[in-house]
């Protein structure tokens, strides 16, 4: 692969740069901010790098203790929904890419007309009542379990895989649930780590079905202590906006917010790019 | 042939034959059947005046009242045209802009670099709505923003972007390219992967170029994944989220601005107006729905590849 | 074998998926027995310390300047006085969308609520009580009512009912206001304007001395509007016109015309910022701080609370002004919504009706008021110079709120503001004084609809209110040329607005009638 670079690759990297740039500056710009003082923020001296550094902001959000349950709990959701999520997905996924399996179409049809036509909020909330799972770790696995969206695209994954390998492996005497795991599973470590992080990011970011099926706060996860600060529009305004003897600086106090809540998460991706790397693992099992 | 012998067999028989395969769907199946099914039977308070005290059986079925307020209402047709000139574009932007940032990453040889990219891209996603709105704000305004700065630096006159209604369009649709860009690259890179790499060498091997390695190896590669997203897409059309279309409308824009899930909200969900959104949603799933067996049955005829 | 084993461990994984959900399942029925009993029990409670505790659940409203803590003080001194436990639940946030699902499963026998009329839906439909079927057993309530007939009118269902229980205090604080930069008026020898042609010319000297300036701050689409609308003497909406005793739409008058002609007028000048309408409150405390504006509409704490915020050390100030009068029916007035919109209410169905009853009676009473406000000598506050201080901890009513849960939501109906006004600034306080004294629209009712006239308003309102939002910015953006004023009006007029004006003084002469 030692091709020469191209006048082709210079403007790749010039595109991708640009993007680097749009997408990165305002991470840059939130983290500068909230670790900046008011006075700087509001004379609009910070753009790049913190102005009158400090971490009040970052100290105000962890004063309140419950924002480390919040990081325990949001960790255990992550970890038990996208386990069963997967799980579920991976095995309903592949019988579903069988196109002469019988009642294939029918319960296509039947998951592809709930991403238009659902029950609403209420109705939900009254089922998941009606199992006794309100207030549990299950009402934050169970609901959300699938999302249509990714078992149809991890169904497309599995319809992509050549017949020649599934065909030869059931001459070798193994059967569906043998060959799902067996041969599809090793092939598809890049659409299983894709689903699996859409999942987890989806669990992680979650505060509807939290704020729906949680009433005890020592179930919380992070995303509903920190919501109403990012939301809040209201902050001052509210009495005083010096809580003890730090200034709660509107902005700093939201960006800080949101940086709390996302680092964990952002810190996935990079170690899951590994199973993204081209066609070594098809090759392999071909050769 | 094939498929008539297997018409032939009975029921029993072919699921008989395929017990494995049915009990792996199995609990994929109850999943739907609990928690999507079961709430659909909610779905008859779009014909009834549902109170939430009184529960969904004993509030009273008031027919298709709430259709008929939602059709006959001034706002009905503005909405709906709204809503698909949004959704539109946002498919005619938003669905090919991850698949060439998929290919120019592709195109990176340095692995780092890549890496770089990729996770960088993704950032914006983690942004929720509110601050999103806020950067808008800011980067936009005709005060101060860097925008307008580099506006007024080329000798053009500064732009009130948010009080224009020809804008806010383009503001909305790029705001939410840029928020999901690098997201969703994320399952077309998964797509790349998959591409055996003895066809890239065997190309190289026949003196192929990278546009012709691109264009018959790569894309067909990723084809399949972006044909079901297409139809996907297509059926989400109408779907636009409610947060960041308010939080970027001033009222000088209202007449490109409203859309479905603004009107709900203004007709006041809050006030647990669960019926009239019940109803409109369903209207809109119709819809919807119709938008999708289009799009499935296009896709079928064309190249073979559908949903279902 | 080897596929049996796969098998085995998937149906594994899912039998003890079903099993734990079966265990939780079990575990919240007895926790929701456990709270029945616990009921039954509590009938039997009269007063005093010394009886068995009830313990009643409420569902309470939290900001997160002041989340709600389950070891606050103030609770802890109901539990002793009253022997009454409260199992709180504190939404996060979305409170309306937990309230309603809190309706379609297992209300709490307390609830605060977003607004009367949230309340009268509720009521109406039988979820909520009418504490005026228990006048017998709210004597303080009672006395409080009469104590005060304005705040009567402005909590009762549209058939005289009351399912809505106001707090009274807090709202003193959130009045709008206009404010100034005394330090730069006085600096350029400069006096505040008194009428919208003195303010035009003392923002235009502004903007020649500070060329980058937007001098008259409004922000946030046009909710700056309502404030502004007072001082032309309108409205932004239907109100009442007390002295000639009928319902008139402030949007469709002529002084409302004239505002729009004056803001049209600083837009085209740049004395408003130009993007006004998407600014939002960090940009306008952005602008005060780079002296970049130097008139303010906002809320009347912005005159303490700026200055921190933006840490500004030297001789910064933000002073009171007085609105200033705009056109020939102005008059020198703040808009005042009065009592705030939350409201206190509880089920029907309470197991605990007479210990619920004996809490938000006790207070409204001289001692749960004096409870509420200060919590408990010694503990929350001591006594200095016969006056009563908090503990120095609580550097202010934000800190005092945070940390004791007084004047928080559920743990007080009324509060005694004066308690709190050392806390603020002398500045601060002249301008309520001065505020209340003169400087405020007379208080519009708060009404009550039937359930026909609400459904009717919603979709006449969705219609109207939006039209005239769309065409007053296109007014004050000078995209529409106010020439066009006559269309703008018979155009709303075609949208039902005399059914809604109608509707409006109905429900009006309808509460009057009641108060009789």
């Amino acid at each position: 692969m030692n091709r020469k670079a191209t006048w082709f690759d210079y403007v790749n990297v010039l595109i991708l740069m640009l993007v680097v740039v749009i997408c990165l500056y305002p991470f840059i710009y939130m983290i500068a901010v909230s670790m900046s003082g008011g006075g700087p923020i509001s004379q609009g001296k910070v753009w790049l790098y913190p102005v009158d550094f400090n971490l009040d902001m970052y100290r105000y959000v962890f004063e309140d203790g419950r924002i480390l349950t919040g990081y325990k709990n949001t960790l255990i959701y992550v970890a038990l929904g996208t386990a069963c999520s997967l799980l579920v997905t991976v095995l309903g996924a592949y019988p579903l890419s069988k196109k002469q399996m019988v009642f294939q179409k029918p319960i296509m049809l039947m998951i592809v007309l709930t991403m238009f036509i659902n029950g609403g909020m209420i109705p939900t909330f009254l089922v998941v009542r009606g199992l006794g799972l309100l207030d549990s770790i299950w009402a934050m696995v169970l609901p959300g379990l699938i999302s249509t969206w990714n078992l149809i695209i991890m169904r497309t994954f599995f319809l992509g895989i050549p017949k020649e390998l599934e065909e030869s492996a059931k001459v070798d005497g193994l059967s569906d649930i043998g060959i799902l795991f067996k041969i599809v599973l090793p092939i598809s470590q890049a659409v299983i780590a894709s689903v699996g992080l859409f999942y987890a990011v989806g669990i992680w970011n979650g505060f509807m079905s939290p704020l729906l099926y949680l009433r005890s706060e020592e179930l919380y996860p992070l995303q509903l202590f920190l919501r109403n600060i990012v939301l809040s529009s209201e902050m001052t305004g509210s009495g005083a906006p010096v809580s003890g003897n730090i200034v709660v600086v509107e902005p700093a106090m939201k960006y800080a917010a949101i940086i709390i809540s996302t680092l964990p998460i952002l810190c996935v991706y990079p170690f899951l790019q590994k199973y993204f790397v081209k066609g070594v693992t098809l090759g392999s099992v071909k050769g | 042939m094939r498929h008539e012998i297997l018409n032939k067999k009975s029921w029993i028989a072919r699921v008989r034959q395929d017990r494995y395969l049915l009990l792996l769907v199995l609990p994929c199946v109850l999943y739907y059947l609990i928690f999507k099914y079961g709430p659909m039977l909610g779905i008859v308070i779009a014909f009834k005046d549902y109170n939430l005290h009184r529960g969904i059986w004993d509030s009273p079925w008031v027919g298709f009242k709430w259709f008929n307020h939602f059709m006959n209402s001034r706002d009905f047709w503005p909405v709906l045209k709204n809503t698909f000139v949004l959704g539109f574009m946002k498919l005619l932007f938003g669905f090919p802009a991850p698949i060439i940032l998929a290919l120019l990453i592709n195109e990176v040889r340095h692995a780092f670099f890549r890496r770089f990219v990729q996770t960088v891209s993704y950032l914006p996603h983690f942004i929720s709505n509110v601050i999103v709105a806020g950067i808008m704000t800011m980067f936009l305004s005709p005060r101060n923003g860097i925008i307008n700065e580099l506006i007024s630096f080329l000798g053009f006159d500064r732009i009130n972007f948010l009080v224009e209604e020809s804008w806010f369009r383009s503001i909305y649709v790029s705001s939410e390219i840029w928020q999901h860009l690098g997201w969703s690259t994320i399952i077309y890179l998964a797509a790349l992967s998959t591409i055996d790499i003895q066809q890239y060498e065997a190309a190289r091997l026949d003196g192929a170029n990278r546009w012709q390695t691109t264009w018959n190896i790569t894309m067909p590669g990723i084809a399949p994944t972006a044909l079901i997203i297409l139809i996907l897409d297509i059926g989400k059309v109408l779907e636009i989220g409610f947060e960041k279309v308010y939080l970027l409308a001033t009222p000088a824009v209202y007449s490109k601005a409203d859309i479905i899930s603004t009107y709900v909200y203004r007709v006041g969900l809050s006030e647990g107006k669960y019926s009239y959104a019940t109803a409109i949603d369903l209207f809109t799933g119709m819809i919807s729905i119709i938008f999708i067996i289009s799009a499935n049955w296009a896709s079928r005829r064309i190249n073979g590849n559908s949903l279902w | 074998m080897r596929n049996k084993s796969v098998i085995s461990k998937v149906l594994l994984v899912f039998a003890m998926v079903l099993a734990i959900t079966a265990c939780s399942t079990q575990k919240s029925n007895t926790s929701s027995s456990e709270t029945s009993n616990s009921g039954t029990s509590s009938t039997s409670s009269t007063k005093s310390e010394n009886n068995p505790k009830v313990t009643l659940d409420m569902m309470v409203f939290q900001h997160p300047s002041w989340p709600y803590k389950e070891d606050w003080a103030i609770y802890k001194y109901y539990e002793e006085k009253l022997g009454i436990k409260f199992k709180v639940t504190a939404p996060p946030s979305d409170y309306d969308t937990a309230l309603n699902l809190a309706f379609a499963g297992d209300t709490p026998d307390i609830m605060i609520v977003s607004n009367l009329a949230q309340a009268n839906t509720y009521g109406s439909s039988g979820a909520l009580l009418n504490f005026f079927d228990h006048l017998d057993k709210l004597p303080n309530y009672s006395k409080f009512l009469e104590d005060h007939p304005k705040v009567k009118s402005a909590i009762l269902s549209a058939d005289g009912k009351n399912y809505y229980l106001p707090h009274y205090g807090l709202e003193q604080t959130s009045r709008r206001s206009w404010t100034y930069r005394d330090d730069i008026f006085k600096k350029n020898n400069l006096k505040a304007p008194t009428t919208w042609d003195e303010m035009y010319k003392a923002a235009k000297e502004l903007k020649k001395l500070y060329p980058d300036s937007y001098p008259i701050a409004i922000y946030d689409n046009l909710t700056g509007l309502t404030n502004i609308a007072a001082g032309f003497g309108t409205w932004y909406g239907p109100y009442v016109d007390y002295e000639k005793d009928e319902w008139r739409y402030g949007p469709t008058e002529d002084s409302f015309k004239e505002m729009l002609r004056y803001l049209n007028l600083f837009y085209k000048e740049g004395l408003i910022p130009p993007d006004f309408m998407a600014m939002k409150r960090d940009q306008f405390n952005d602008l005060l701080a780079q002296d970049k504006a130097f008139i303010a509409n906002d809320y009347i704490g912005v005159i303490d609370e700026v200055p921190v915020i933006i840490q500004r050390t030297d001789d910064f100030s933000l002073d009171y002004m007085t609105p200033p009068i705009g056109g020939n029916n102005g008059k020198p007035y703040n808009a005042y919504d009065g009592l705030l919109n939350r409201g206190m209410a509880v089920a029907a169905d309470t197991k605990n009706l007479d210990t619920v009853l004996k809490y938000v009676d006790f207070l409204y009473s001289p001692e749960g008021i004096e409870l509420a406000t200060y919590g408990r000598e010694g503990e929350t506050y001591y006594q200095k110079d016969g006056a009563r201080r908090f503990n120095d901890e609580y550097v202010n009513f934000a800190t005092l709120r945070k940390s004791t849960g007084i004047a928080t939501y559920g743990s007080h109906l009324v509060v005694d503001m004066k308690a709190y006004s050392y806390m603020s600034s002398d500045k601060f306080n002249k301008a309520m004084e001065k505020i209340q004294n003169g400087n405020e629209a007379p208080l519009q009712p708060r009404l009550a609809y039937t359930d026909a006239e609400n459904e009717t308003l919603t979709m006449k309102n969705a219609e109207i209110n939006k039209y005239r939002d769309e065409q007053i910015a296109k007014f004050i953006l000078g995209q529409r040329d106010l020439s066009t004023w006559d269309q703008y009006v018979s155009e709303i007029q075609k949208l039902g607005l005399d059914e809604v004006m109608k509707i409006n003084e109905d429900a009006y002469r309808r509460a009057q009638s009641f108060l009789k």
